[in-house]
């Protein structure tokens, strides 16, 4: 028997989607549920981004930015007042580049973090 | 502003090199006006042959140009110089330095090699000149002469640009 949960949020803030779950049980599971079952579940992740890679980068957004080593919260995406979206990583190395007011890679406008 | 400049840097530049390397393999077919190859030991030294656009005095011309990518790649602009002669208004017409705002002030992490070849395309199609780099080109365009400008540059793309007949 295989149970889905689609799209189920799991944390809004960072935009975190946790897109599939499946849980795979024992035959007889509806006969004997109990608490102490054990489970074993596979779950899938994407960023909430509507570009697949940063312009950065050019990484995808569900890999990680080059300087780091696993994707996930430890090289999460930020977006711009613009709506656009970049690792933070990434974005970061380039507003501090520049001397004057940063702008936005994709669009110029002011870069200012969103929220 | 780069005194900090680390090894990771030069992983970050090598690593996003190497994706536009995939990129330009993929879309070889896609753009037949740009052709761009990359020196077999160093990923930092590309050349581009790009085809002159149609309807402008460089139509027929393949024009080469030599890319030198700083280490600090994309957060700074790639160093661009046509290798071909031309006689264009923005071009350098000994060293072929380009007056391009993309090119330096203007540069944003965002553009590729690809994408400025692009650019430099548009800037054959579109001279300013008002801000020459080759004053004899700006001189004729701002005074009205566009057919000696036309004539000149069509001149030197034969003479520089097409490949040698016989």
């Amino acid at each position: 028997m295989k149970v889905k949960i689609l799209q189920n949020k799991l944390n809004k803030k960072m935009k975190f989607f946790l897109t599939t779950v499946s849980v795979w049980v024992p035959a007889d599971f509806l006969n004997r549920v109990r608490e102490d079952e054990k489970w074993h579940g596979v779950a899938s992740w994407t960023w909430d981004a509507q570009d697949e890679t940063c312009g950065i980068c050019r990484m995808a957004f569900d890999g990680c930015c080059p300087d780091c080593k696993l994707p996930g919260d430890d090289c999460p995406l930020i977006w711009g007042v613009c709506n656009h979206a970049f690792h933070l990583h990434c974005i970061l190395k380039w507003v501090n580049s520049q001397t004057s007011q940063a702008h936005c890679p994709m669009c110029r406008r002011e870069w200012q973090f969103k929220g | 502003m780069f005194e900090f400049l680390t090894l990771s840097q030069v992983q970050a530049s090598k690593a996003r090199l190497f994706k536009e390397y995939h990129e330009v393999q993929r879309e070889k077919t896609v753009d037949p006006d740009i052709q761009l190859v990359c020196d077999e030991s160093n990923i930092f030294k590309w050349t581009a042959f790009i085809k002159g656009p149609s309807e402008t005095p460089y139509e027929g011309g393949v024009f080469q140009l030599a890319f030198s990518v700083p280490e600090q790649y994309p957060l700074q602009p790639p160093q661009v110089r046509f290798l071909t002669k031309i006689f264009h208004p923005n071009v350098h017409f000994k060293t072929g330095e380009i007056c391009l705002d993309i090119l330096k002030t203007a540069w944003s992490p965002a553009w590729t090699l690809q994408s400025v070849c692009r650019a430099i395309i548009a800037l054959m199609a579109h001279p300013e000149p008002d801000s020459p780099l080759n004053c004899d080109s700006g001189n004729l365009l701002r005074s009205g002469d566009v057919r000696g400008y036309q004539s000149m540059a069509r001149m030197y793309t034969r003479l520089a640009a097409m490949p040698k007949k016989g």
